[in-house]
């Protein structure tokens, strides 16, 4: 009798944990129409001590490599909420400084088939090695912050961060795509660039002497571009981008006002360094707070945008930021057309002028860099990284973090 | 994390073991307890003086890379974050904490063990003011079949000025890189009593106030003495320009009278420091100003923020960004006055670089503000001869290429100027004819008055877009005047230049 009871009382827990995870499962497997039969995200949630939580769906893309989709966050003692729908890299453009023209990895060689990497011990020795599909293995890791997040009057507190990492090989060249989750709500998506040298020259113009006996390993731009469908509280069609700028207050040019322009139409733009252009992603409806002054969103953060790509071949590369209404086979921003055949090649061909209102978003982000070879490279090339952050802004009403006294 | 901590501890007591025993350490001249020495798991090494003043708080001296089975290599003679600016969106006062208030003496806050978890806190004035902690982040290398994470030596201190905190960091690598960053916590100071403010926002919960928008603008002071001489250091401005067809030619111009420069995002602008010789191969540090997303120009107030970049001959008066004189009475006041048109040729010299954040106040920063951190990277280049801590196994990859271009350099060299449609050979290069004119004007102006020297109008940044076209490169300019390039506006007179002709290198017995 005593036994039945055990198990009456037990069993409701085991029914609700099995309904929990078989709807968290759900939410991986029902969210992609476009993968390849056989192809499950990989449902990954992490809570942190202080509340704080973060749910996502991962898996490799055969052209985009690590792609991320359902993603939620939860601040402490707040219920999570949709934020993104998928985010992945949407194409890195490689260009020795001696050619006429880049190479469109995702589109042309791809990060994930073949190229994908395994998760192995020495390349995530403190994470954890997720299986996801065969061959297919990416790393986990909540890392300490290293650094004092929040701080006021000797209080302080550190904050820690999940990150995914997968890595991929391009000829001799390794890109490993990392994404951050902050316990503060923080998104930074990151790509290194790591691998051999694998090109010389002898023309010096476009070529860094690093003690070859004359052959210069050859110096390269890369544009990393990744694409970034919002759906903020999982109503998609609600989403509206806002530009943010500062402007000179009248003719005073010392004092500024903000400005915010709701971006109605499909468009290309650049960052404006001394406006401090931003981009701001929010629900048309939800508020974090009971006045209803503000409403729930994303800011992207351009500091990162130091560098500008030039190119004679693709337009949009020329530009910081893409917006598109959200069409299923637009998947990759150049050389799109390779694998969707019935659809637009680039993101010069995506942008045609359609409407964003009541539409879905998506954000394509870019951010150029340059490798000046040097002696450190050889070998093995010293990484180099390009990362940028998406903030939670006005995502709750006050500072999530209730250990922190005022 | 056990494990981290672990393996942190060890390499410490590693470190310390090395150190005793090591008489390659480089000799400080500070204290012992002045002193910050790590070896990490690689073989490399740094070693530096640390010390607290009342205005710049931690200023770091001495330091050292020792790169693996090397001698100590002298990098800096001093480290400062030299001054910071606060600029609210609602009025023209730009304040100078460093100088105003100062990050040192009693705004220093005391930190705690869990502040610093696994690593030293040090002493300052009775308090445990700074952190020096052991970290391992992401890859330094990664192969087909070799791999390797990045070791990193952190020194932090945090000052409270008014509500806001700041977390002033220096990072070292175990490539011999450096990273200062300054993250910015604390609380929100100002707002407007007027709700309907436009230089603010109004926040939940606090209906009847606006909190106002503000920019921190952070200047290092970074005085390099590379090798066994402070004067042999020479600095070069790199630009990558595109020509017709799309390729990228590298140029570098050697500073040689100090100079205030800004980005120039379209040419990836950079900055290099080398020790002997302007060269590919000679030891040095790259500074490419990509945390450059927004940049706080305020001339009327500060004519220098114009300026991202300066390089100034060494004097020990030169320590503040602005309000200089305030401290050193023989000396000039900011750093546009600093770059007076002195010769730095064989001279001790000293890098200034900036760094604008621009904080719009959201929900999340009431009652208290996540940290925004801002910084940049020195690129070591050459100080090791390979890749660090690599075995040295040559790639496959590598040798089929280094093969391939040796079949064919010849047919490269012979066809790649002709093939380019604009020619940038350096005896052609009508460069050195305008940097030539340029320094002629430049002397005329001094005898005008050296205000007027370092006004450099400059790119205008109020269009989507920077200019695509050099504007130090009138040459190419005129060479390629039609490139097809994105809309860009026509770029302004600049005559702060300290250009010319690269220099014949004097080189060390």
């Amino acid at each position: 009798m005593k036994r039945s009871r055990t198990v009456l009382a037990v069993l409701p827990a085991l029914v609700m944990l099995w309904f929990c995870n078989t709807a968290a499962a759900n939410i991986c497997s029902t969210t992609l129409s476009n993968l390849p039969s056989g192809t499950t995200p990989k449902l990954i949630e992490h809570t942190f001590d202080s509340g704080a939580s973060w749910t996502l769906c991962a898996h490799i893309d055969r052209q985009a490599g690590l792609t991320i989709s359902q993603l939620h966050y939860g601040a402490p003692n707040e219920q999570k909420i949709k934020v993104l729908e998928t985010a992945a890299l949407g194409q890195i453009l490689f260009k020795y400084d001696e050619d006429i023209s880049a190479r469109h990895w995702l589109a042309e060689f791809g990060l994930g088939g073949d190229n994908h990497i395994q998760a192995n011990q020495s390349l995530c020795p403190t994470g954890d090695m997720i299986p996801l599909a065969t061959n297919e293995q990416l790393c986990t890791e909540v890392r300490d912050l290293n650094n004092l997040t929040s701080l006021r009057k000797s209080v302080s507190l550190r904050r820690r961060a999940l990150s995914l990492h997968a890595w991929s090989g391009v000829g001799a060249y390794r890109i490993e795509q990392a994404w951050q989750f902050t316990e503060d709500g923080n998104i930074n998506p990151t790509v290194r660039l790591g691998g051999v040298l694998n090109r010389f020259t002898k023309n010096v113009r476009f070529g860094s002497d690093i003690g070859l006996d004359g052959a210069l390993a050859a110096n390269a731009s890369m544009l990393f571009t990744w694409k970034l469908d919002f759906n903020i509280n999982n109503t998609p069609t609600n989403d509206i981008v806002e530009e943010v700028e500062f402007v000179p207050f009248v003719t005073d040019v010392v004092r500024r006002t903000i400005s915010l322009k709701r971006l109605q139409t499909e468009s290309l733009h650049n960052v404006n360094r001394r406006r401090f252009r931003g981009w701001l992603v929010k629900d048309e409806n939800i508020s974090s707070g009971p006045d209803f002054d503000t409403r729930i969103g994303y800011l992207l953060d351009p500091q990162s945008s130091g560098y500008s790509h030039t190119s004679r071949t693709d337009n949009w590369s020329l530009f910081d930021m893409a917006l598109t209404r959200r069409v299923p086979c637009e998947q990759l921003a150049s050389g799109n057309a390779t694998h969707q055949r019935d659809c637009g090649d680039d993101l010069d061909d995506f942008i045609n002028g359609e409407s964003l209102v009541a539409a879905d978003p998506v954000m394509w982000f870019s951010l150029a860099r340059q490798f000046i070879a040097k002696s450190e490279d050889y070998p093995a090339i010293n990484t180099r990284s390009a990362s940028f952050s998406l903030i939670p802004f006005d995502w709750s009403s006050s500072t999530p973090f209730s250990d922190l006294p005022e | 994390m056990k494990l981290n901590i672990r393996k942190i501890i060890g390499t410490v007591l590693i470190a310390g073991c090395w150190l005793l025993g090591n008489s390659a350490s480089a000799n400080l001249s500070c204290p012992t307890e002045n002193q910050i020495n790590v070896q990490f798991d690689n073989g490399a090494a740094w070693q530096m003086c640390w010390d607290s003043r009342i205005r710049e708080n931690i200023v770091l001296s001495e330091v050292h890379y020792q790169p693996v089975n090397t001698e100590p290599y002298s990098v800096f003679n001093s480290l400062r974050l030299s001054q910071l600016h606060v600029t609210y969106d609602d009025s023209n006062v730009t304040y100078n904490d460093v100088t105003q208030f100062g990050l040192g003496a009693g705004y220093i806050s005391t930190l705690t063990e869990a502040d610093c978890p696994g690593g030293t806190l040090a002493n300052i004035g009775g308090r445990a003011g700074m952190c020096t902690l052991l970290s391992t982040g992401d890859d330094t290398y990664t192969t087909a079949n070799e791999t390797r994470k990045s070791q990193s030596l952190s020194v932090f201190s945090v000052s409270q000025v008014g509500a806001y905190a700041y977390l002033i960091t220096w990072k070292f690598f175990a490539d011999g890189s450096v990273e200062p960053s300054v993250g910015a916590a604390g609380a929100l100071q100002r707002s407007s009593d007027d709700e309907a403010s436009p230089f603010g926002r109004k926040l939940e919960g606090v209906p009847e106030k606006s909190w106002l928008s503000h920019t921190h603008n952070y200047y290092w002071q970074l005085d390099f003495d590379l090798g066994t001489e402070a004067t042999d250091d020479i600095v070069s401005e790199l630009n990558f320009i595109t020509d017709t067809d799309g390729r990228r030619s590298r140029q570098r111009q050697t500073f040689t009278i100090e100079a205030a420069r800004a980005i120039e995002p379209a040419n990836m602008r950079a900055w290099i420091i080398n020790d002997l010789a302007a060269t590919d191969t000679a030891p040095g540090y790259l500074i490419e100003p990509v945390n450059h997303g927004h940049t706080h120009v305020n001339t009327p107030v500060n004519e220098f923020t114009e300026y991202d970049f300066f390089v100034t001959k060494q004097k020990d008066c030169e320590r503040f960004v602005s309000e200089n004189a305030k401290f050193n009475p023989d000396c000039d006041e900011n750093i546009l006055q600093f770059v007076d048109n002195e010769s730095i040729e064989n001279e001790d010299v000293v890098l200034w670089h900036r760094v604008s954040f621009h904080h719009v106040p959201r929900n999340e920063d009431r009652h208290v503000m996540h940290s925004h951190w801002d910084g940049f990277v020195m690129e070591a280049r050459n100080l090791n001869q390979q890749t660090p801590g690599h075995s040295g196994a040559i790639a496959e990859a590598t040798t089929t290429a280094l093969a391939a271009v040796e079949e064919t350099s010849a047919l490269a060299v012979s066809s790649s100027d002709s093939s380019f449609g604009c020619s940038l050979s350096p005896k052609s290069n009508p460069i050195q004819k305008t940097d030539l004119m340029l320094l002629v004007l430049g002397v005329l102006a001094l005898r005008l008055g050296r205000r007027y020297l370092h006004i450099a109008a400059a790119m205008h940044a109020d269009n989507a877009t920077y200019q695509a076209k050099s504007t130090i490169v009138p040459s190419f300019e005129d060479c390629c005047a039609d490139i097809p390039m994105r809309t860009a506006r026509q770029p302004s007179t600049r005559v702060t230049s300290g250009f010319c002709s690269p220099r014949t290198v004097r080189r060390k017995p």
